[in-house]
Parts: C-alpha cells; structure tokens; sequence
C-alpha cells in the first residue's frame, strides 16, 4: 500500500510538472508565433466609432443605416426606429467563437431591451 | 419428439439464463437510453452505450464472445484505434482561435489537470493498481476519447464503468461544476469582463497545428496518436484547400466511429464485471477527480486575476477540463449570471481546448511510465 502511494506521489509530481512544462512550452511557442505570423495591424488597433457616425464612406451608408434601424425596430417591436449611434463592420478575421459568442449577447441584450421597454 | 423439440428450444432462449445481475444491466441500459433521449445528456454517446448495455446483457447471444459481431468491432477500441480517429474529427470541429489568442489560458488547461493525479493517489489508496489507478484518475480530465484511449491500454478489464462515468460526469458537467466555482470566488471576481481578444491570422491558424504536433510528439512520443490526430484534424479545417476532407472528418467518419465506439464500450458492461464494489469506488472516484479538476483551474483562474490587476476572470478556469464546449458554455452562464452584459465564452474556449491538449499529455505521460 505504501509503496503504491509513493508511486502515486512520484507519478503526481512528475505528471503535472510535464503537464505544465509541456503547455507553457506550447504557449511560448504561441507567442513567438504571433510574432511571425500575427496579424499585420498592430495588436490594439481598434477603429475609434464615434457616437453619430458611421464607419466606412460608402455612398449608400445612409440606405445601410436605415435598413439596420428598420430591422432593429421590427425585431426589438418597437414603434419608431432606434437612433443609430454607430455601426460597425465586424470582421472576418475574427474567431467563429468569437462571432458566436457576440451573437449570443446580442439576443440577449435584445431581450433585455425588450424587458425594461423602450423608453430610453 | 415436438415435446423435446420445444423443451430444447425454450431452454436454448435467454429468459431461462437471464440472472439477477443481466436484468440489473438491462435497466442500466434502459437507464442511459432514457438520458440521452429525454434529457439529452451526451445523446451522441450515451445513446449508443445503452444500446450496447442491452446487446452485451442478452444472455446466450454472445456478440462479445470471440466471433461475435461485436468483438470485431471492439477491435477499434482493444487496439486504440477508435480514440485518435474521434480526436481526427474533435480536431476538424475545434477553432483554436481564442487559444491562439490568449496563449497564457494554456495553463488553465494544465491547472485542470490536477484531478486527475490527484484521483490517481486515491485509487492506489483503496488497492487499485497503478495501472487501474491511473485508468480512473483520467476520468477527470472530462475527454471521453483520451479515458477510452488509456484504459484500453491500461486496464481494459475496467473499461466499461470508466467508460460510462466518464461520459456520465461530461454529461453532468452543468450540474457538477457551477456550485465549485460560485464557493470558490468572489462575486466582484465573477462580474469581471475580460478584454476582446485580438484577431488570429490565417497563418497562425495553419501553423498552430503543425507545431503543437512536432512539439508535443517530441517531448510525449506516447500521445503523438491522440495529438497529432487532433491537430490533423485541425490542420484540414484551417488549410481552407481540402474542405471535403475536413467535412468528412467533422462528420460521417466521427459518427461511424461514435456508432462503433458507443456500442462496444456499452457492450463491455456485462452484469457480472459491472456490478462489483469497483465500480462504485470508479463512479465516486470520478466524480472527485472530475471536481478537483474544475477546483484546480478555478484556482489557478484567481491567481491570474490576482496577478493580471483583475483583468482574468477566474470563472474561465473551470473550463480547463476539457468537455467541450459544455465547460466553456458553463463559464459563460455562471459568468452572466453575475452580470448579464459579461460575455466570457470565448474566453473559455481557450482554457477548454487547452484541457483537450492537456489531458492528452497526461494520458501520455501515464502511458509512458505505466504501460
């Protein structure tokens, strides 16, 4: 018995040191690859959205922008279409989790919204 | 002679051997059935197990018995086969992204991980062998495959309850691991929201692979089966040039194997290896291993907050066992429900596919000394 719980102690302390061992040398590993071959943009370069504008110089960006407002207000019931503060493009290097996880909010607020009323 | 003809017959029928314990097992069966389709626990796997349950329980009609149909495909999993082939399509199905993103949640991977040698210590205490010892504690590294892959190889005796709480536990991960994490952190810590995570480039997504393999397969030659089959699989979903591929290993070659691979560790569960005072020591075993992991990361979550000034949110630590996504979307639901506005999933994500990776390791490193 004792000598099977000596083992376990050995087996213990050498399996999580190479366990850490083994990830933290897999995180340096991704981190020097970030270095060669991250994304060009430097890493908190984020596109500043002033509240009133609209990201993007496109000609139709006042057609976009009554689209999206038409189809918040049809989806959220409400009787007169939100006051859009900005819009923002997101992109398509982004993470599918990522994506997922930002819709997922989005319907939530959205039901939060629709909770406490629209009377902001 | 009809007489004698009708006698053979009904005494050749199972229901004249069916005993007490077959019956028990094919409640057992019954049992999981009914959780995979009435609670939809696990139903990919446990659905399957149950039907195996049943099959292997039916007295007389030997399936497991050398030249069954069954044995055959037991093959896959004596031989280690169906474990990496799963891992193949976990691989194509899993975005490395957030883990790529945020490379310090490695270690909540391998913090998750103490269950499992912590578990190990326990059986030993209660006369398993080292070998069955270490067949139970990998149970608490939540990853199905990897539990399968090592116990085949272990102890294959024990298969079957190892194989059934491990799913069991992956099944009740929402019940099991959100009162660990609320006793273990503070409701400020719960609220905290963690920073966006920066975008990851195409390059980074095809290298990932490719080097975690060549890393890992240097330094564990042992886990190279499960972790290069992962990061082939990964390496086919970010190549973005052989979709076919990378749909089938998302797809039809995962669910053949998951077919086979259910059935057959359902069908190891016979009435009479099943029903000991091992497997009740396994199920409880599990759990605690299964919590000491959750435990471990949350922990080792509160250090990194503690050390980042309060950016880390420790809820994402408990996703370092590795049942993905259930332990990430866990985080997420504890997380919002301290603050509705919070968002962590993606954030766990990173700690989740970590744990894949770490269990891995592991059962490698437990491979290497033990077998």
């Amino acid at each position: 018995m004792e000598n099977g719980v000596m083992l376990g102690i050995r087996l213990t302390l050498l399996g999580m040191s190479v366990v850490f061992a083994s990830l933290i040398a897999l995180a340096l590993l991704m981190g020097a690859l970030s270095v060669f071959g991250g994304p060009r943009q430097p890493r908190n370069a984020r596109t500043p959205v002033a509240p009133g504008n609209v990201e993007s110089g496109k000609a139709n960006d006042a057609k976009v922008v009554a689209a999206i407002a038409a189809a918040l207000a049809y989806h959220l019931e409400l009787s007169s279409a939100p006051r859009v503060l900005s819009i923002k493009k997101v992109g398509g290097t982004s993470p599918s989790w990522g994506a997922a996880g930002r819709q997922a909010q989005m319907i939530e607020r959205a039901r939060m919204f629709v909770r406490r009323g629209s009377n902001r | 002679m009809l007489w004698a003809d009708l006698y053979d017959f009904i005494t050749s029928s199972g229901f004249l051997s069916l005993d007490w314990r077959g019956a028990v097992m094919l409640v057992v069966g019954g049992v999981l059935i009914y959780l995979a389709i009435e609670k939809r626990y696990e139903p990919l796997l446990l659905l399957p197990i149950g039907f195996g349950v049943l099959l292997a329980n039916i007295p007389k009609a030997g399936l497991m018995e050398p030249g069954g149909l069954l044995s055959f495909l037991y093959l896959g999993v004596k031989l280690g086969i169906y474990p990496p082939l799963i891992f193949l399509g976990v691989g194509a199905m899993t975005d490395f992204g957030p883990l790529i993103a945020n490379p310090k949640t490695f270690l909540l991977g391998a913090a998750a991980q103490f269950g499992i040698f912590t578990t190990l210590l326990g059986a030993l205490a209660l006369g398993f062998t080292p070998q069955q010892a270490a067949s139970i504690g990998i149970i608490g590294g939540a990853d199905g495959p990897t539990a399968i892959f090592l116990t085949s190889k272990l102890a294959p005796e024990l298969l079957g309850p190892i194989a059934v709480a491990a799913y069991s536990y992956m099944a009740l991960v929402p019940i099991i691991q959100p009162p660990i994490m609320k006793a273990l952190t503070t409701k400020k810590e719960r609220s905290v929201v963690m920073e966006q995570l920066r975008p990851v480039s195409r390059k980074e997504r095809i290298l990932f692979p490719i080097v975690v393999m060549i890393a890992t397969g240097l330094l564990l030659p042992s886990a190279l089966a499960l972790i290069g089959m992962l990061m082939f699989g990964n390496l086919l979903r970010e190549a973005g040039v052989v979709d076919r591929l990378s749909k089938t290993a998302q797809n039809e070659l995962i669910n053949i194997v998951t077919i086979f691979l259910g059935l057959t560790v359902g069908a190891t569960t016979r009435g009479e290896v099943f029903l000991t005072l091992s497997t009740i020591y396994i199920i409880l075993l599990g759990l605690a291993a299964f919590s000491i992991g959750t435990a471990a990361g949350v922990l080792l979550g509160k250090l990194m907050y503690a050390l980042s000034g309060g950016k880390v949110n420790p809820l994402i630590g408990s996703a370092g066992v590795s049942a993905v996504p259930m332990a990430a979307r866990v985080s997420q639901v504890v997380g919002q429900k301290e603050n509705p506005g919070n968002f962590l999933l993606m954030h766990a994500m990173g700690p989740n596919v970590a744990g894949v990776i770490g269990s891995a390791v592991a059962a490698g490193i437990l491979l290497a000394i033990l077998q």
